[in-house]
């Protein structure tokens, strides 16, 4: 115990008085909310910020013009002539074109009402920008199809006014809210990169030392479990240091500029989810550095860990690829099956526990697997600090992981 | 000549009869067939084939049709029920046998006004079927066609002014071809790029480079290396293209309204063969200039992200891009020889690009690539038998 605390102890004094932490600690921060702040300016046709303009400059908008050649289009909408401008026939069409007048046109063939086709022509082609002002167009034509009937023609455009009641007891998400509809997926990504980097602080400190041959040093004097706890415990920290630090100064940028987040940090930082977010980060930290620490005793060296890391951590990326099946049903077969899974658990747990209600006895297993498995993961780990497998330098191999996990190697 | 050759082969046969380079090469398609499994079997998992009631309280419904069902679909449209009373639909709600309940308002044709209930969240796909159930049936009696035009809407079909390029915009799959060039590329520029740097700094951190300099030239075995390293990426490229060809064949095939048109034009082809292939043995031979430099496998890295950042740029400010592909920082992006590769053959899909700036970017390409190989040959030649102290670039071409 007396030397755990001693590794612990130095491990986390290393770690966060390092240079890079410091560097990571202001610097990714710093850069997130510059590339934010432009990236948040470049979306929609009027980029906002000074250097959103610079990077995109706005494309100067003119009128389209239409040829009708069906004779569907009998009148114009009211508030769109500045926009769409009716031309008798292509030459006209060309010749406004030529003039600067307009900047592209449709041409509506007399079959369209069978087949539906116009053809839009511009002179710069670009297929994805030119899309986004035809429906004005197809809205005049519907106009036009119902012109004897502006009620249906309403009933049409907007078939309902939905008023939605939910008659359980579970509370339901409300996915015409912006805020609560991203509460998950933020949830989901944010837990995501903290667990990744903090495993990966464990991976690197364990290369690092076996590289240099500390590590056979420390052998003589200390069990692998000692060490191993020593070093989780301390970089679980770190890692809890940084998400502070990150979530602090985003809560303060998100306050200071007076967006619509503080409304969301309301709904992330609850108390309850706080409490089981620290609960199940420390969890499946702790497997998941178990994990690398693994890797990190077989790899020869650091370039063979980054390859072998991918395998090891594909697990946790399993509920990324299902957040809108967690979103939506967060009940759901799904969820429930990789929310007691321990290495999906931690994830897929905490997003159903920022959408819905968790039935305790669902929580409780789930914990109780994820402790198992942790003290489980942790003695296999220890047993890998074997001289021959840490002098050996033989390549990472699966099936070599595998098996000494098992403790057969 | 020979020993070019000879470095060649060793280098290329030594990576790709590897096991893992088979396993490298399998990977990207297996990685792309498990997401599209996960995301079907999200949807999937997102679908609710039971039907919804609804209880008309405005009369327009009373002969409903249902939506049509098409045979084998993969999530057939919902069906919905007629109730009278409410406390019979109340009760099929309770016991599960309908997902939702609508009911419409009696001034439904002035209002719109419609109200939904239902346990817990319904089925994904209940919300928009009976949109499309309500405009079905609002529309029953009217010319088929115009009902078509209503309810499907008109299919654009771009064009530019002289004709010579057009594009549905039911084949927005071309859109990707660019995207998934781009990332082809960058993907085998990393590996072979990767394999290069390590060929080379290996080499020196255990002295074979001493032994391997007796027998061949310093220009002979970076050029052997170049190319043999070079290969190895273009082997993974390109079957990866062929897989890609026939599963597209297939694809094709099976479902023919997906098309990918026009633009995979032949000078689209020579575009981007013009772009990758001088970018490609620039990117190279940095590398190989950048391993003789240092004398780190893990400084060697570091180095070689300060040229591998410029390159994903463009993916970055892809929204920008396609957006705006005329735009100033697409035409920078384009002309840039580093960003070029990512950049040129995205603008070329989506817009008209002057001959003379295309001829501009590649002769930039072409030339950048002359640079590099001498930069590299000269940093090969000074740094190649140098341990501990690295050799800065200041010395490379000081003594030029």
């Amino acid at each position: 115990m007396e030397k755990m605390l001693l590794v612990l102890k130095h491990e986390f004094r290393i770690v966060v008085l390092r240079k890079s932490f410091f560097i990571t600690l202001l610097l990714v921060p710093i850069i997130a909310t510059i590339v934010f702040a432009i990236f948040g300016s470049l979306g929609g046709i009027e980029p906002t910020s000074a250097i959103g303009r610079i990077i995109s400059s706005p494309e100067e908008v003119k009128p389209e013009g239409v040829i009708d050649q069906s004779g569907l289009i009998k009148s114009m909408m009211a508030g769109i002539e500045e926009d769409l401008i009716l031309f008798p026939d292509e030459a006209a069409a060309n010749q406004a074109l030529q003039a600067g007048q307009i900047g592209s046109y449709y041409i509506i063939p007399p079959d369209f009402l069978q087949s539906g086709e116009i053809t839009y022509l511009r002179t710069d082609f670009n297929p994805l920008g030119g899309m986004d002002r035809s429906g004005n167009l197809f809205a005049v034509i519907r106009h036009n199809l119902l012109i004897d009937d502006p009620q249906l023609l309403e009933r049409i455009n907007q078939p309902y006014n939905l008023e939605v009641t939910y008659t359980s007891q579970q509370p339901v998400r409300d996915t015409t809210s912006f805020v609560s509809f991203m509460v998950p997926y933020i949830v989901v990504m944010l837990f995501y990169m903290v667990i990744l980097t903090s495993a990966s602080m464990m991976l690197n400190s364990i290369t690092t030392e076996k590289e240099n041959r500390v590590m056979e040093v420390l052998m003589t004097s200390i069990t692998p479990t000692q060490m191993l706890g020593g070093k989780i415990i301390a970089l679980g920290l770190a890692g809890l240091l940084q998400t502070a630090v990150w979530m602090g100064y985003g809560y303060l940028v998100m306050v200071l500029s007076r967006s619509v987040i503080p409304e969301l940090a309301s709904y992330i930082f609850t108390p309850a989810l706080l409490i089981w977010g620290v609960v199940f980060f420390l969890l499946g930290y702790a497997i998941y550095a178990a994990l690398m620490s693994g890797v990190g005793a077989l790899v020869p060296n650091m370039r063979e860990a980054s390859q072998a890391t991918t395998i090891v951590i594909i697990p946790l990326v399993i509920p990324l690829f299902f957040i809108n099946t967690l979103a939506e049903k967060p009940n759901g077969i799904i969820s429930l099956v990789l929310s007691l899974f321990p290495l999906t658990s931690p994830i897929t747990m905490m997003a159903r526990l920022s959408t819905a209600i968790v039935p305790w006895w669902q929580l409780a297993i789930s914990i109780a697997l994820l402790v198992a498995t942790a003290y489980l993961l942790i003695r296999a780990v220890a047993g890998m600090f074997r001289a021959q497998r840490l002098l050996s330098g033989q390549a990472f191999k699966m099936k070599l992981f595998l098996r000494a996990l098992v403790g057969k190697a | 000549m020979n020993n070019i050759w000879l470095v060649f082969k060793h280098e290329y046969s030594r990576h790709v009869l590897r096991k893992r380079f088979i396993i490298a090469v399998l990977s990207l398609p297996l990685m792309a067939l498990v997401i599209i499994a996960a995301s079907f079997l999200a949807v999937g998992s997102g679908y609710d084939g039971r039907p919804a009631g609804y209880i008309d309280q405005s009369g327009l419904f009373a002969h409903a049709q249902q939506l049509p069902v098409e045979k084998d679909e993969f999530m057939p449209p919902i069906q919905f029920r007629a109730y009278m009373d409410e406390a019979a639909a109340q009760a099929d709600l309770e016991n599960k046998t309908i997902q939702a309940l609508f009911v419409i308002a009696p001034d439904y044709m002035e209002s719109g006004n419609v109200q939904m209930i239902a346990l817990d969240s319904p089925g994904s796909q209940v919300q928009s079927d009976f949109r499309s159930f309500l405009v079905s049936n609002l529309l029953t009696g009217k010319d088929p066609n115009v009902v078509d035009r209503l309810t499907k809407g008109s299919t654009l079909k771009i064009k530019n002014i002289e004709g010579s390029r057009e594009m549905a915009d039911n084949n927005f799959l071309a859109v990707l071809v660019p995207i998934i060039a781009g990332v082809l590329f960058m993907v085998s520029i990393n590996t072979s790029g990767g394999y290069l740097l390590q060929a080379v700094v290996e080499e020196k951190e255990n002295r074979t480079m001493e032994i391997m300099i007796t027998s061949v030239s310093p220009a002979q075995l970076m050029a052997g290396k170049i190319l043999g390293n070079l290969s190895v990426g273009l082997t993974q490229v390109v079957i990866w293209v062929l897989g890609g060809v026939a599963a597209i064949n297939l694809l094709m095939r099976a479902s023919p309204e997906l098309e990918v048109g026009s633009l995979i034009t032949p000078s689209y082809f020579w575009l981007i063969i013009g772009t990758f292939i001088p970018s490609f043995i620039m990117v190279a031979a940095l590398m190989a200039a950048v391993g003789a430099t240092v004398t780190e496998t893990r400084e060697a890295q570091q180095v070689s992200g300060l040229f591998t950042l410029p390159i994903f740029l463009p993916l970055w400010f892809i929204s920008v891009i396609m957006s705006h592909p005329n735009g100033v920082l697409a035409k920078v992006l384009s002309i840039f020889p580093l960003t070029a590769p990512l950049t040129l053959p995205m603008r070329a899909v989506l817009t008209d690009i002057p001959a003379l700036e295309i001829i501009l970017t590649i002769s930039l390409l072409i030339l950048t690539a002359v640079v590099a190989i001498w930069f590299a040959s000269r940093a090969f030649r000074l740094g190649m038998l140098r341990y501990g102290k690295r050799l800065s670039w200041k010395e490379v071409f000081r003594r030029a």
